[in-house]
């Protein structure tokens, strides 16, 4: 993280997992050339998640106490250096078996999944995703009508985590990526991410695929949401945060009129406004961290804090490429992955208007 | 329980106690007043505060405060914000006092801090001039010291409350010829009812007499009425300022706003149009994300840490998240924004012209928003010193 940026993090154990992550991550950045041609970075997120594993990210997770604050902390910080590496693995979607599994809400997932990574497949609208998938029980095997598209990581999956109904009953599944009769279409991403869309008609399991039913799958399906929306907030926190420091670093650097850039009021204001945003943006991102309990107001703080985080990456990186001049407007200089990256998060969970109309619904209790 | 806190025991029953005394206590006609609209009324209800113990609870013990207590004063600014208590003029007992505290000999903390305290002087800010502004260290006010006193020549503008105050902290050049224009300036503590000295009232935008003019020709002052030493007035300007900055940007005011925007977008039934929701989230998630570093910034001041110039970042997130808010109170209202007829909710007027205009000063009091992007660009980012 840059160091003008306030640190949020409590205690040397933060630290620690920040300095980790952010190591790991450190050539993430790198533009890779390929036949000459300059690719996008999240082509390679399968290649990445390798690394991930070998670091033990799911370790840094997991913990005896369940989820609780220090918990949350770290998919946070976690999520925040993925962002601000350009590492565009499924980040936050890989940390959703340890941290199921650790809230203790879904005592057979860890047996069932151990294998593979099992990607959330919710849609890109993470409201009421149960009624996309009919499932109808029959002796030993369930039998799967449905389709669910805007999978994010879709294709490099080994299994998903499908919700659906039973009848009119709420329901989580967990499929393998070669379960009979399950189709995948690929589409590629901007920031060269890929996802998918499933086809689930005519598509056998077995019963044991069933992982929650009733309550049990709501309330399972609320948790792996919350997560989601806020790892992915991460992210575009780290994304506002490391094109500010392109932006400040060039401009401090770049000599026009016999002056640094920096030494321009207009540019120094632009800074100071890209700044202050970011600021509150990380204040918001971990003070949501601390009361993740308070679950009167998390779902609305969420949806705030996706958006909030959301727009800031998109306009910090915006402004960073207008330091940057022609420069910025390059395959080669990072900024335009981060700008691609950042439009791609903001909309893999619901878009920014979205969030902000759903936000405006909620009566919010200031106090 | 707020946003960002959970309240001790200790802390909720406070909570509670001061939320039963302000319903019974504040007025029906002087809620939701966001400028002295009747200084008398704001006078007596300083008194009210103080006579229950509730005016200082930021303020050390032996000063006659609750002995430094920031999580009960953050909860009496919450809860008079949510019942609309009147104003109370805060120059002496959130920036002064301090100073005082900090700067002032042992007379002046004898005679003057329990004064301000029961709201029996009251104290307005004596920074700006015609020629000094922002570039505040430009200012021209001389103090030449005669035998035992301080001869004043000059003139005091924007000082907020001052037609309504008793006295003056002010900013004097004592030093006409100093090496750097901050050196050379001293503090100065004035009585407004000195003789040659004219207090000039301003209206503001919003009709309420907020501002005045200070004129000084030949005032004269008591020598001890310095605070600090001569010519070291900078600091203690600066010290003054910071906490300005940090009670500046408290959420109040884009609370009450956004209360207000509510009532009002469900009122007229834009509440109803997606178009505005959107930007009704947006307005809303800004004040949302600004009470998250303000609550932080509060940890930090409990915890007797530095809040550097966080203050900076605060105040123009809190400035523009208020803009946000009373910009979209205009869209609210509509065709109707401009007419003097203001919609009622619950016997509450919902001026939605006034609270927009009234707004227009979060980013120019306490120094404005274009200073502020000044300080951190160059004591954050460490940019050099801009090229103006």
């Amino acid at each position: 993280m840059m160091n003008a940026l306030t640190e949020f993090d409590v205690g040397d154990e933060e630290r620690l997992v920040r300095d980790s992550v952010s190591r790991m991550m450190q050539d993430t950045r790198k533009p890779i050339v390929v036949n000459g041609e300059i690719t996008a970075p999240g082509r390679h997120a399968a290649s990445y998640m390798n690394e991930l594993e070998a670091l033990g990210i799911s370790e840094l997770v997991v913990t005896d106490g369940g989820i609780d604050v220090p918990t949350v902390r770290r998919v946070a910080i976690i999520c925040e250096e993925a962002g601000a590496h350009l590492f565009l693995g499924p980040t936050v979607e890989s940390l959703v078996v340890p941290f199921i599994t650790a809230s203790g809400l879904l005592p057979e997932f860890k047996v069932i999944s151990a294998d593979g990574l099992a990607i959330p497949a919710f849609g890109s609208s993470l409201i009421n995703p149960f009624s996309n998938v009919q499932v109808v029980r029959e002796s030993n095997s369930l039998h799967i009508v449905g389709k669910i598209t805007r999978v994010p990581f879709g294709p490099m999956a080994s299994s998903y985590v499908i919700a659906g109904q039973i009848g009119n009953s709420p329901c989580l599944l967990l499929i393998s990526a070669n379960a009979k009769g399950l189709i995948i279409r690929k589409e590629d991403m901007a920031d060269g991410t890929q996802r998918a869309v499933i086809n689930l008609d005519g598509c056998s399991v077995p019963v044991s695929s069933l992982i929650a039913e009733g309550a049990s799958a709501q309330k399972a399906l609320q948790l792996i949401s919350d997560l989601l929306m806020l790892g992915v907030s991460a992210q575009l926190a780290g994304i506002a945060a490391r094109v500010l420091q392109l932006g400040c670093e060039h401009i401090s650097t770049r000599t026009q009129f016999g002056r640094p850039l920096a030494a321009f009021q207009a540019l120094q204001h632009r800074a100071a406004n890209d700044f202050t945003a970011v600021e509150i943006s990380r204040a918001f991102l971990y003070q949501m961290c601390d009361y993740w309990d308070e679950e009167r107001n998390r779902r609305p703080l969420l949806h705030a804090l996706l958006a909030k985080t959301a727009q800031t990456a998109i306009d910090t990186a915006k402004s960073s490429i207008q330091m940057h001049g022609a420069m910025g407007f390059t395959a080669e200089h990072e900024l335009g992955w981060n700008l691609k990256a950042a439009v791609a998060l903001s909309t893999r969970y619901g878009d920014i208007a979205g969030h902000r109309r759903l936000f405006a619904e909620f009566d919010i209790a200031y106090w | 329980m707020s946003l960002f806190h959970r309240d001790t025991r200790e802390e909720a029953d406070f909570r509670k106690e001061v939320r039963e005394w302000l319903e019974v206590n504040v007025p029906e006609e002087t809620r939701h007043e966001l400028d002295v609209t009747n200084p008398e009324v704001s006078r007596e209800w300083h008194h009210k505060l103080w006579k229950r113990g509730w005016i200082a609870p930021h303020w050390p013990r032996e000063y006659g405060g609750m002995g430094g207590a920031v999580e009960q004063q953050v909860i009496l600014m919450e809860e008079l914000a949510r019942v609309g208590g009147p104003y109370v003029q805060p120059s002496g007992l959130n920036f002064l006092g301090f100073a005082i505290m900090e700067f002032g000999t042992e007379e002046q903390k004898k005679e003057l801090l329990p004064r301000i305290l029961s709201g029996e002087t009251t104290w307005c800010q004596g920074y700006s001039e015609p020629q000094a502004g922002s570039d505040l260290a430009s200012l021209r006010t001389r103090a030449v010291l005669d035998g035992d006193e301080w001869v004043v020549n000059g003139q005091k503008i924007w000082s907020s409350g001052a037609p309504h105050c008793d006295r003056m902290f002010a900013l004097v050049r004592t030093d006409p010829d100093p090496a750097v224009k901050h050196a050379g300036i001293s503090m100065l503590l004035i009585d407004l009812k000195t003789p040659n000295l004219t207090v000039t009232p301003i209206t503001t935008l919003t009709g309420h007499v907020h501002f005045s003019i200070v004129s000084f020709d030949s005032v004269r002052v008591p020598k001890s009425s310095m605070l600090g030493e001569v010519n070291k007035g900078w600091k203690i300007a600066n010290h003054v300022l910071t906490y300005e900055r940090i009670s500046g940007s408290s959420p109040k005011h884009d609370l009450i706003s956004m209360d207000v925007l509510r009532r009002l977008a469900t009122k007229t039934g834009r509440i109803n149009d997606e178009a505005f929701k959107e930007r009704l989230g947006k307005a809303g998630i800004d004040v949302i994300a600004h009470i998250a570093m303000h609550r932080w910034a509060i940890e930090r001041v409990k915890a007797q840490k530095s809040l550097g110039f966080s203050t900076s970042v605060m105040k123009i997130a809190g400035s523009d998240a208020l803009h946000g808010v009373t910009d979209l109170l205009l869209d609210a209202a509509g065709s109707d924004a401009a007419s003097e007829e203001k919609p009622m909710d619950n016997d509450q007027q919902l001026d939605a012209l006034g609270l927009f205009l009234l707004s227009r000063r979060s980013t120019i009091w306490g120094g404005a928003a274009e200073i502020q992007k000044n300080i951190i660009a160059e004591r954050i980012l460490g940019f050099p010193r801009s090229w103006r």
